[in-house]
């Protein structure tokens, strides 16, 4: 068929429907609107107290000062060895969201190869990361930033 | 082509009624929405865009359909429409007279006219003409528009205009999904995924959780979202669809479960995993899950995005240092080829839809900023005067990137032109982030 026949059946259609052109119905369906789901409620814990490991902007390399704390909470697991750790890794809000999901877990990883080179098993270790989304300070300045670049310590 | 389309425009023109006939309106309330232009407009098409006879007739101020016409066409940086304020009220009033229109320097009238149906219906007409050679380049009819749909008929109308002058469609009759902090004092943080219109009007909630949401993602039919949660306290990925019927986890392994993208085709979803021990991007195959490996390197691999032609990726990968973009063959994935070399930070690509271009985020002295890179010069463009940019997202017709940003009131959305020079924040109450423009759903 070329393409004046169609043309020409459009038209013939246009004119038959009365010119009317409707807008599209998905407009129509937020009428019967269902109820929206509600999730999470019970996996919003505050941030944990406790000692922190906190890193610089883009990196994940653990500074020497913070060794001790790590070497601490290893030292900890050692003597309790019914207790395992999360580790909850955490950006500042700068860069974008997922590249920064990717370095906390890569933050959280780092402090589980200090756990587990002081000789707590690795199946005692779970790593997760929340990227910027769960500062631990509101604010833009290099003051909140440098306390959410961090890494936490959640004892099971 | 020109001529079947002012055939068709005649033989539709003639089922229009008493268009040419024209009131002044007691509606005169110019819209608070800011369209800021940089660099001048002589590149964008002049456009009076008259008030629509009858328009009196619509209560509510939210449904001035010139002034809807008008913001879309602006927000697209290739339209510069005439504000209602400096219009001749005589010219407005009185018969078309096109060249008035053609002396006042706007190549392009639209004129309109609301009737009145039955409570809350409404028929409308709408009239696009070159004023320079007097050709009729639309003439449409929408008939039973309740109140409620009369913004997205006005956007119809633009879509209709975008195309006739221009020659690209258009993309107004589009939505955006993002995400949206409720911070109300006296209850705890939540976090809602909302759909709205393109321009940011009529929100509505599609999920609400206490714990982050991120990543949005557009099945092509527009029936389905896939998206990040944290609901489980680590990151998850779901696919709901927008009637609310149905919502299922389709990937929650070991690690992160992230950054899920659509493929053009709808069948695949792109995304992170670090079940093998650091993050890599993975393909899904929706109907059976199975899953294929596209990158290796032990550097960081996330924020994959889909070639318009569905064949390749770009992807963020740090496997040099800092966030760079790369792009892999789908046939060839090992086969990995650098895009980004300017700027030391340069993540979350995303393809335009028309394959001319990408646009991510670049860490520049002022902040992170959307920049534009041409696929074919290779040459980059930082298009954002913002300065924590996210989630840059482009239009179905590849003309307006929708993304993110920070200032001191909290999180907002704003629609850049492609070329950055017209800049729009989307009329959107509360702390707002992370964009994702819809595909084109039909209609027209």
């Amino acid at each position: 068929m070329t393409k004046l026949n169609l043309f020409a059946m459009a038209v013939a259609g246009l004119v038959l429907a009365g010119c009317s052109s409707t807008p599209t119905e998905e407009g129509t369906k937020t009428t019967a609107a269902p109820a929206v789901p509600v999730v999470g409620a019970g996996a919003d814990r505050a941030s944990v107290a406790g000692e922190k490991v906190y890193f610089d902007f883009d990196r994940a390399e653990i500074k020497a000062e913070f060794m001790p704390v790590i070497k601490a909470q290893a030292a900890y697991l050692t003597a309790n060895a019914s207790k395992s750790v999360a580790l909850e890794g955490h950006c500042d809000e700068r860069g974008t969201r997922e590249y920064n999901l990717s370095l906390g877990e890569r933050r959280a990883q780092s402090v589980a190869d200090v756990l587990k080179a002081n000789g707590v098993a690795a199946s005692r270790i779970k790593s997760v990361s929340f990227g910027e989304d769960r500062p631990a300070v509101e604010g833009n300045d290099e003051s909140a930033w440098s306390k959410n670049r961090r890494v936490e310590f959640v004892i099971q | 082509m020109h001529s079947t389309r002012s055939i068709l425009a005649k033989i539709l023109g003639a089922c229009l009624v008493g268009a040419s006939v024209f009131m002044t309106l007691g509606v005169s309330a110019e819209d608070p929405v800011r369209v800021e232009i940089t660099g001048g407009t002589e590149q964008s098409y002049p456009i009076a865009v008259t008030p629509f006879k009858g328009q009196m007739l619509i209560a509510n101020a939210d449904y001035n359909l010139a002034q809807i016409v008008r913001d879309d066409l602006a927000r697209s940086g290739r339209f510069n429409p005439m504000r209602e304020s400096e219009m001749s009220a005589a010219k407005v009033a009185g018969e078309l007279d096109l060249d008035y229109w053609r002396k006042v320097a706007q190549d392009y009238v639209v004129i309109g006219e609301v009737r009145q149906q039955a409570a809350d219906m409404y028929q409308v007409d709408m009239r696009l003409i070159n004023s320079l050679n007097h050709q009729e380049l639309v003439a449409r009819r929408w008939n039973g528009v309740s109140g409620q749909l009369l913004r997205t008929a006005a956007h119809q109308m633009s879509d209709a205009i975008y195309s006739a002058v221009t020659g690209r469609g258009g993309a107004f009759d589009t939505r955006l999904a993002y995400v949206k902090i409720d911070r109300t004092p006296g209850k705890r943080k939540m976090f809602v995924l909302e759909v709205a219109d393109s321009d940011g009007y009529a929100p509505r909630a599609i999920l609400r959780s206490y714990m982050p949401l991120m990543s949005i993602s557009w099945s092509p039919d527009a029936t389905r979202l896939a998206y990040v949660t944290f609901e489980n306290r680590r990151p998850e990925i779901v696919v709901q669809s927008l009637d609310g019927r149905s919502r299922q986890t389709v990937a929650a392994f070991e690690g992160i479960n992230s950054a899920p993208v659509w493929s053009p085709d709808g069948r695949s979803l792109l995304m992170t995993l670090s079940k093998g021990g650091n993050p890599d991007i993975y393909v899904m195959d929706v109907a059976s899950k199975r899953l294929t490996q596209l990158t290796f390197d032990s550097a960081i691999e996330t924020e994959g995005t889909w070639a318009a032609d569905g064949q390749a990726i770009y992807f963020n990968s740090d496997r040099r240092g800092q966030p760079q973009v790369f792009k892999a063959e789908l046939n060839n994935p090992r086969d990995v080829k650098r895009i980004t070399f300017e700027g030391r930070y340069n993540a979350r690509p995303v393809a335009s839809p028309d394959g001319r271009y990408i646009a991510f985020v670049r860490q520049e002295v002022g902040g992170f900023k959307v920049t534009t890179q041409d696929l074919v010069s290779n040459e980059s463009k930082v298009i954002s005067s913002t300065g924590s940019d996210e989630s840059p997202s482009f239009s179905p017709n590849s003309d307006m990137i929708a993304y993110s940003y920070n200032d001191y009131r909290g999180g907002m959305i704003a629609v850049l032109s492609r070329n950055g020079r017209a800049f729009t924040k989307l009329n959107i109450n509360g702390d707002v982030r992370d964009p994702a423009w819809g595909p084109l759903v039909s209609s027209q």
